[in-house]
């Protein structure tokens, strides 16, 4: 029997099917959510502005075209039609920063695959499309689209390459973000879900303008953040006295010291700080960002946490839902 | 150099100890939250690289101390090994020393035995010299008619005495291989007067030399005394002396015979097949004790006497039942080797049954035939098939197989083991042509072979001058051989020992690698517990 990749969800297929249904009868509605958007029929893709007939929604005339008419009667009045819009389009964006690939015993890039992958999977079974984009990776600028049964296949294989990949970067380099191909990208109503620790440099503010656009035009942006700070700490060794090394623009350190407690609560409190400037940085209409997941510092522990947690997490149901919790 | 390999062991446990008592190197760590870290205070004072603390209780240095020493010792072991060999070589001599009869030919002014006992004294001498002030042992074996115990230490002058018995020189080889006692042998050397058999044999592990000893002396001995009975013509027996020359014969071969009639003295005829033996007949021997002397028996006087017993000359009683006359020299008693035309019932003893096979023409050619005696020595199968007899076609008695067969698959010959038994052509009387002449050399070839017994050699016991009996003295008559190339034993180092052959050092590296693992599966496994 073959091994399973490890970038493969540790949640068989079959299950994420069972918890898509289950999710969808359950989870209460509860006001318009993404779906419910879509259900409407419309869509905000413009198609044409066609003439007013009885029955139109009387909200959809646009008036200043009409008023740009000759002669201003009820049959020269315009309204604009949409094109019909039935299917969702989920956006995934990873974070491919070399941090994503620590600690290596359990790196925090294996279960933004394994996010990225199961929400391929369920959005593939409900026929939506789907959006995969990385921001501080290769793949920058260069957002792959799927649909269909297909796109897991896909998806699986393209999980394989940043996973083979994940090494080759330059941890010592500050990263840069390159986000506008993904920006353009996005198509109205979509959900975008971004994986990543939240501990990036946003100098630029590249991210931050890929957020606000996530979040523009009736889209949504959802943050499943990856808190490893705990699982590092645990790490073999993390006792005895460390030489940093050069990491995302911070010199080596020249001096070996060890890990002290305070300094661990001074780099957490630091960290807390950080993310939650973030948080309020993105803070506008279509964010969803909950708590930060803690990861565990094995591989196997988190593919069980993962097992465990994965179907109540609050973003897979703010994504089925037919609202945001 | 004791003192040096002790040094060694010391500084590499010391240093093994300091290599655990060291700290390990500060590990270079990739943290995802380096960014949030504090710098270290500059002012922060570098830990000193030993720590006082002995390993004692760690697992790991325990495995790697016992690797190093594993290691150490598959080192030195094959050192010590080959350090020791070259300066002081284990030599462990035996001596195999023939006391058989012929060893008190005398060779010089002593017996050979003395020869052969101051070879051994000079072996020793040769073999200490070798050792070089090491491990060195040396046993003697004698072998007579058997091996007797082995003497280790060999003493001075051991106390032999040469043996009233002839031997086999495959005696001595014999004890040549005798598993090691308290000495091990790694030199071996047969001293004997005997010819080194064409291929010297060889021993697993220690060398062989074959030591011939004795200078060669020329001697006669008596061979064997052969009787042969009366034949089926009424020819009387017969008595034949066979005497063995060894060297040069100088006169005639004379030889004195006593029996029940007298004494006479017989003058041997050289034989024309062999240069070295010699023959004499006597006509009609009368039955009893005989005893034969060599008047000029040469070096070795235990072959110069032979008694013996010869048997009474019995006419063979025979069931003649042919109508062909039976020969004088068989008595007709009814009982003993049944003469009968095939159809008598021959299954409880000796029969020879002839069918009419030469009055009717046969098959052109012979058929298959087997190879029998009958058919190689008495008859002439070419004159056989110009004069072939019918063949035999009814069904044979139980118990006889067919020899000789014609082409139609008549049977000619036939013969049965036990009891014997012959079936052949009937002979033709009163004819002079080739096919009677050959019917009568077919049918009395068999019947000879029926009744007169082979040659017989009778009971008989070489005595010394001294009256006693000498079993296999025929063995040790060859006294006058040469004496051959005289190849010194080199007593070099020793063959490695059976340890030294299947060194140690393979299993103790195997043994290495085994804790080598162990210690690392223990590493991985507090490693994976650590999480």
């Amino acid at each position: 029997m073959a091994q399973r990749p490890p970038w493969i969800p540790p949640i068989p297929a079959a299950a994420l099917e069972r918890l898509r249904l289950a999710l969808r009868r359950k989870t209460p509605s509860d006001g318009l959510g993404i779906h419910l958007r879509r259900k409407q029929g419309q869509s905000l893709e413009f198609r044409e502005f066609r003439p007013y007939q009885m029955g139109d929604d009387i909200r959809h005339i646009d008036w200043v075209v009409s008023a740009r008419r000759p002669r201003m009667q009820p049959s020269d009045l315009l309204v604009r039609s949409f094109e019909a819009e039935e299917k969702m389009c989920l956006a995934v964006v990873l974070d491919l920063r070399p941090a994503m690939s620590l600690p290596n015993a359990a790196p925090k890039l294996l279960v933004a695959l394994w996010w990225m992958l199961a929400l391929v999977r369920i959005a593939a079974a409900q026929g939506d499309d789907i959006l995969l984009g990385s921001i501080f990776g290769p793949q920058d600028g260069c957002p792959v689209k799927l649909r269909g049964q297909r796109a897991v296949a896909v998806a699986e294989a393209l999980a394989g390459r940043i996973w083979q990949a994940r090494d080759q970067g330059d941890a010592s380099a500050t990263p840069r973000a390159v986000t506008q191909a993904l920006g353009a990208a996005l198509k109205p109503a979509s959900a975008v879900v971004v994986i990543s620790d939240m501990l990036f440099e946003d100098a630029d503010g590249a991210v931050a303008r890929l957020a606000r656009t996530a979040q523009a035009a009736r889209r949504e942006l959802l943050v499943i953040e990856l808190d490893s700070f705990a699982s590092e700490l645990a790490q073999p060794g993390m006792g005895a006295p460390l030489l940093r090394a050069a990491f995302e623009g911070r010199p080596a350190a020249e001096k070996a010291g060890p890990l002290e407690t305070a300094v661990q609560d001074e780099a957490r409190r630091a960290m807390q700080t950080f993310v939650e400037a973030r948080r309020k940085q993105w803070q506008a209409g279509g964010l969803y960002w909950p708590p930060a997941r803690q990861l565990a510092a094995t591989q196997k522990a988190m593919a069980e946490d993962f097992t465990t947690s994965f179907p109540r997490d609050p973003v897979l149901r703010a994504l089925l839902a037919r609202g945001t919790p | 150099m004791i003192l040096l390999g002790l040094l060694t062991c010391v500084a590499g446990l010391a240093g093994l100890v300091a290599w655990h008592m060291q700290r390990p190197d500060p590990e270079r760590r990739i943290l995802s939250f380096a960014r949030f870290l504090p710098d270290p205070p500059p002012a922060a004072p570098e830990a000193p690289r030993f720590a006082l603390r002995l390993p004692w209780s760690s697992a790991g240095f325990w495995l790697r101390l016992l690797s190093a020493g594993l290691l150490v010792a598959a080192l030195v072991f094959p050192w010590a090994e080959g350090l020791r060999l070259p300066g002081s070589a284990q030599v462990g001599l035996r001596v195999v020393l023939d006391v058989s009869a012929s060893m008190r030919v005398a060779s010089g002014e002593g017996t050979r035995l003395d020869k052969a006992l101051t070879e051994v004294a000079a072996l020793q001498a040769r073999a200490r010299e070798a050792a070089a002030g090491g491990a060195y042992c040396d046993e003697l074996i004698a072998v007579g008619g058997a091996a007797r115990a082995a003497l280790s230490p060999i003493p001075d002058r051991p106390a032999l005495q040469p043996e009233a018995m002839g031997a086999d020189p495959a005696r001595l080889v014999e004890a040549a291989r005798l598993a090691p006692g308290a000495c091990l042998p790694t030199q071996v050397v047969i001293l004997t007067d005997q010819p080194a058999p064409m291929q010297l044999p060889t021993l697993d592990g220690p060398a062989l030399d074959w030591l011939q000893v004795g200078v060669p002396a020329a001697n006669l001995g008596l061979r064997t005394a052969i009787w042969r009975g009366p034949d089926l013509l009424g020819g009387p027996a017969r008595l034949l002396i066979e005497v063995l020359a060894s060297g040069p014969v100088e006169g005639p071969v004379e030889v004195m015979l006593s029996g029940p009639g007298g004494s006479q003295t017989l003058t041997l005829d050289q034989a024309r097949d062999r240069d070295d033996l010699w023959r004499a007949e006597v006509i009609s021997p009368q039955p009893g004790d005989w005893s034969a002397r060599l008047s000029q028996g040469g070096a070795f006087t235990g072959d110069d006497r032979l008694d013996f017993t010869l048997p009474q000359a019995l006419r063979p009683g025979v069931d003649w039942r042919l109508a062909a006359p039976r020969p004088a020299a068989l008595v007709q008693d009814g009982a003993g080797l049944l003469v009968a035309p095939l159809g008598a019932d021959p299954t409880d003893r000796p029969a020879l049954l002839t069918y009419p096979g030469w009055d009717r023409p046969g098959a052109p050619t012979i058929g298959a035939f087997l190879d029998d005696p009958l058919v190689a020595e008495a008859m002439n199968l070419d004159l056989l098939e110009a004069h072939l007899p019918a063949g035999y076609t009814g069904p044979l008695p139980p118990g006889f197989q067919p020899v000789l067969s014609d082409a139609k698959g008549g049977v000619i010959l036939a013969r049965r083991a036990d009891p014997p038994g012959l079936i052949l052509p009937e002979p033709l009387a009163g004819r002079g042509d080739e096919a009677a002449t050959l019917s009568q050399i077919l049918f009395f070839s068999g019947l000879a072979e029926l009744i007169i017994p082979a040659h017989q050699t009778p009971r008989q016991a070489w005595i010394d001058a001294d009256g006693a009996e000498i079993p296999l003295a025929d063995r040790e008559s060859d006294t006058g051989r040469a004496l051959a190339l005289r190849v010194e034993p080199d007593f070099a180092p020793a063959p490695p020992s059976s340890s030294a052959a299947d060194p140690l050092w393979p299993d103790i590296a195997l043994a290495v690698l085994g804790l080598l693992l162990a210690e690392r599966l223990l590493v991985l496994w507090r490693r994976r517990h650590a999480l």
